[in-house]
C-alpha cells in the first residue's frame, strides 16, 4: 500500500517537472481544441502528432498524447451544450439533456455539471488505475503465451460484442484487421507474407497510416462531401452555478457515471462513447421521473460526462497493466512507444517506473489543468468554431501527410495513406466499424507470436489452455458471445446504434 | 467554382450518399468474400503446418477462410429481402483528396516541402465544392511557408525544403 503511495509521489515529482507541465498542458489544451471541433478527433490529431513526438523525451511525449485523449473528452462537451453539436462522438448523449438545459437558460450550471463530473471520474479514475495497475501487472507476471492469447481473443470478441451496426460486419472487419496485420515477414520462419514483392512491406503495414487513413482521411473527404452539420446558434452561457438541488441530483450521477465509465473503459474493445451511452440509460431508469430526460435532467449530463471521461482514462489500464492497447487511441498510444523504443508490456512499471508513475500522475494533474481551460475560456472555444472548414481541411490534410512522411522518411508511406484514406471512406459508406479493424490489426501479430509459441511449449498439447487464468479468460469470452444471443441485450445494442 | 457562397447543404443535396440499410451489408459480404479469396490465392504457398505446429501459412489460412464465410452468408443473408442499392461514392472529395496526398509524396523528394505542400492544398482544393478560387492561392502559399518554416527550420527534420 506505501507502495504505491510513494510511487504516486514519486511520478507527482516526475511530472510536476516543467517540460512535463508545459507538455501536459499542451496535450489538454490541444485535446480541448480538437474535442470541440467536429470532423477531427483524438486519433486523426494524436496520428498527426505521433511523428513530431519522436523530437521529445518519451515521458513528455506521452504525457502530451494522454492529455490530448481525455481533454477531448472534456472539450466535446462544451458545443454539445451550447450549440446541440458533439464534438467528439462520445458526447453525442451530452447534446440531449445538456442542451436543454441551455435552452432553459442553465447553460453555465450544465457546463460547470459537465467540468466538474469530468474532473470528480478523472480524479477517481487516476486512483484506481495507480492502485488497479500494480495488481494487475503482478498477476501477469504469471501469463504465460496461452495466457496471453486467451486474454487477446476476449479483447477481440468484446469488440465484436460492443462494436455498433451488424455483428457480421464487425466480425468480417476483426477478419480484415487480423490479415492486414498478417502483412510482413514471419517472427518465426521470416518468411515474407502479403508482401508483394514491396520491400517496404516487410516491416508490416504502418500503423500511423491505416489508423491516419481510415480515421483521418476518411473523415476529411465524407466532411467535404456531407453537407455541413449546422449546429444551432450559440445558447448564452449563465453563471456557472449549481444550487443545492442539482448538487444533490447530479452527483450520485457523476459517481455512477464513473463507475460504469472505468468498468468499461478496462474491457477491451470499450470505449469512452459506449459507457456515456451506458450512463445515460442507467441513469434514466434509475430516475424516479424519467419523463424529465430529454427536457433537461442534470443527471444526464453529469452521468454520461462522468462516464466518457473515466472510460477514456480507465483503457489505459490493460495498454500500462499488460501491454495491451484495448482501443485504437491505446494503439497509438503504443506506437508512441515503439517510437521511442519501449515495448509495451507487464514490466512497464518495472523497468520505466518514471514514465509509468508520471504519466499516471500527470493526468490527474491534466483534469486539474482542464478545469482551469474549459470553464474560463468557453467563449474563446465557441469562437473557434467560426473558422470555416476550407480553411481547416487543408492543414489537417498537410498536417497528416508531413506526419506520415516523417515517421520513416517513406514516400511509401505516404501512398499507403492515400490507399487506407479510400479504403476508410468505402467501409465507412457500407457501415462496416473501423475501430475493430484497427484494434484487430495491433493484436493481431501478438495473437498468432502467442498461440505458436504455446502449441510450440506444450507440444501441441491443449492441455496448456486448461490453466486456472486461461479458463477464466475462456469463460468470460463464452459469456459476452452468450449475450449476445440474449434478446434483450441485442434490442440494447440495436438501440443504442440507432440513436 | 459557379457554386461559390451557397450553403453547403444545397451543393451536395445531389450527391446524397446515405448508406442503404440492407444493401450495404450485400456489398460488404462481397467485399469480404474477395478480400479473403484473394489473400488465400494470395498466400496459398506458405507453408501450414499443422495446428500442433503451426507454419507461417496457418493463421493465413485460417483468417482468409473465416472471412470467406462471414462475407458469403452476408450475401445469403440479405440478398432476397432487401432491394439492393449501392452508396454512392463521393468521388469528387475523394478523388482530389487521393491525388493531392499522392502528389505529395511523388513531389517531396523531388521538388522539396514548400512545392509539395503547395500543390497538396491546390489539388484537395479542387474537391471543395465551397472553395473560394481568389483565396485559396494565398491560403496553399500561406500554409505551405508556416510548413516550411515549422518543420524545416524549427524543428529540423531531415526533409529538403526547397527545389534547389
Amino acid at each position: 500500500m506505501s507502495d504505491v503511495f510513494s510511487s504516486i509521489a514519486g511520478g507527482l515529482a516526475v511530472a510536476a517537472t516543467p517540460a512535463n507541465l508545459w507538455y501536459c498542458f499542451l496535450g489538454a489544451l490541444v485535446g480541448t481544441l480538437i474535442g470541440v471541433l467536429p470532423g477531427l478527433g483524438p486519433i486523426a490529431t494524436m496520428a498527426m502528432l505521433l511523428p513530431l513526438t519522436y523530437y521529445l523525451e518519451p515521458t513528455g511525449a506521452l504525457i502530451m498524447l494522454a492529455g490530448i485523449y481525455y481533454g477531448a473528452q472534456y472539450g466535446g462537451s462544451t458545443t454539445a451544450i451550447l450549440m446541440r453539436l458533439p464534438g467528439e462522438s462520445s458526447s453525442v448523449v451530452t447534446c440531449l439533456d445538456g442542451y436543454e438545459m441551455a435552452r432553459q437558460g442553465r447553460a453555465g450550471t450544465a457546463l460547470a455539471t459537465a467540468a466538474l463530473a469530468s474532473f470528480l471520474a478523472g480524479t477517481v479514475t487516476t486512483v484506481l488505475i495507480a492502485f488497479f495497475s500494480p495488481a494487475l501487472t503482478a498477476a501477469a507476471q504469471r501469463f504465460g503465451p496461452a495466457e496471453y492469447f486467451c486474454l487477446m481473443a476476449l479483447g477481440l470478441v468484446a469488440a465484436i460484442v460492443f462494436a455498433q451496426g451488424s455483428l457480421l460486419k464487425s466480425i468480417g472487419m476483426i477478419l480484415v484487421g487480423l490479415l492486414l496485420g498478417l502483412v510482413g515477414a514471419d517472427v518465426n520462419t521470416g518468411l515474407d507474407r502479403f508482401t508483394f514483392g514491396v520491400p517496404e512491406l516487410r516491416d508490416g503495414v504502418g500503423i500511423a497510416a491505416l489508423s491516419m487513413g481510415v480515421f483521418g482521411i476518411a473523415e476529411i473527404v465524407l466532411n467535404l462531401a456531407r453537407p455541413q452539420q449546422e449546429g444551432e446558434r450559440a445558447q448564452p452561457v449563465s453563471a456557472l452555478r449549481l444550487t443545492a438541488a442539482d448538487w444533490k441530483a447530479a452527483w450520485p450521477a457523476a459517481l455512477r457515471g464513473t463507475g460504469i465509465g472505468a468498468l468499461l473503459g478496462i474491457l477491451p474493445g470499450g470505449s469512452a462513447m459506449m459507457a456515456s451511452f451506458a450512463s445515460y440509460s442507467t441513469e434514466k431508469k434509475l430516475s424516479a421521473s424519467p419523463e424529465r430526460f430529454g427536457h433537461g435532467a442534470i443527471e444526464g449530463v453529469a452521468g454520461p460526462e462522468a462516464a466518457n471521461n473515466a472510460g477514456a482514462q480507465a483503457s489505459f489500464i490493460p495498454m500500462l497493466a499488460l501491454g495491451i492497447p484495448g482501443n485504437s487511441v491505446m494503439a497509438m498510444m503504443a506506437g508512441a512507444m515503439l517510437i521511442h523504443g519501449i515495448a509495451p508490456s507487464p514490466n512497464l512499471a518495472s523497468a520505466q517506473p518514471q514514465l509509468f508513475w508520471g504519466l499516471i500522475a500527470s493526468m490527474w494533474l491534466g483534469n486539474a489543468m482542464l478545469l482551469v481551460i474549459n470553464l474560463p475560456l468557453i467563449g474563446l472555444w465557441v469562437r473557434l468554431l467560426r473558422v470555416p472548414y476550407r480553411m481547416m481541411f487543408p492543414a489537417i490534410l498537410l498536417f497528416c501527410c508531413i506526419g506520415i512522411y516523417s515517421v520513416n522518411n517513406s514516400v511509401f508511406e505516404v501512398a499507403m495513406l492515400a490507399l487506407f484514406g479510400v479504403a476508410g471512406i468505402v467501409l465507412m459508406l457500407l457501415d462496416c466499424p473501423l475501430a475493430p479493424l484497427v484494434l484487430a490489426f495491433i493484436l493481431g501479430p501478438a495473437l498468432e507470436e502467442n498461440l505458436r509459441r504455446a502449441m510450440l511449449i506444450s507440444n501441441g498439447d491443449l492441455q496448456i489452455f486448461a490453466s486456472p487464468i486461461c479458463i477464466g479468460l475462456l469463460v468470460a469470452t463464452g459469456a459476452l458471445l452468450l449475450m449476445i444471443l440474449i434478446p434483450s441485450f441485442r434490442r440494447t445494442r440495436a438501440q443504442i446504434s440507432e440513436e | 467554382m459557379q457554386d461559390q457562397g451557397e450553403p453547403r447543404s444545397a451543393v451536395v443535396a445531389e450527391a446524397e450518399f446515405e448508406p442503404q440499410a440492407g444493401g450495404s451489408d450485400v456489398l460488404a459480404g462481397l467485399l469480404f468474400a474477395t478480400l479473403g479469396l484473394v489473400a488465400l490465392w494470395g498466400g496459398w504457398a506458405y507453408p501450414a503446418g499443422s495446428s500442433l505446429d503451426m507454419g507461417p501459412g496457418y493463421l493465413p489460412r485460417l483468417v482468409c477462410g473465416a472471412l470467406v464465410l462471414t462475407g458469403i452468408v452476408m450475401v445469403c443473408r440479405n440478398l432476397r429481402s432487401r432491394s439492393l442499392r449501392l452508396p454512392t461514392l463521393p468521388m469528387r472529395a475523394m478523388g482530389c483528396v487521393a491525388a493531392a496526398i499522392l502528389l505529395f509524396a511523388v513531389l517531396v523528394e523531388r521538388a522539396g516541402l514548400f512545392v509539395a505542400c503547395l500543390v497538396c492544398v491546390l489539388t484537395a482544393a479542387l474537391g471543395d465544392p465551397l472553395t473560394r478560387w481568389r483565396e485559396v492561392p494565398v491560403v496553399a502559399v500561406v500554409f505551405a511557408g508556416v510548413a516550411a518554416l515549422l518543420f524545416g527550420y524549427l524543428l529540423k527534420l531531415p526533409i529538403r525544403i526547397w527545389p534547389l
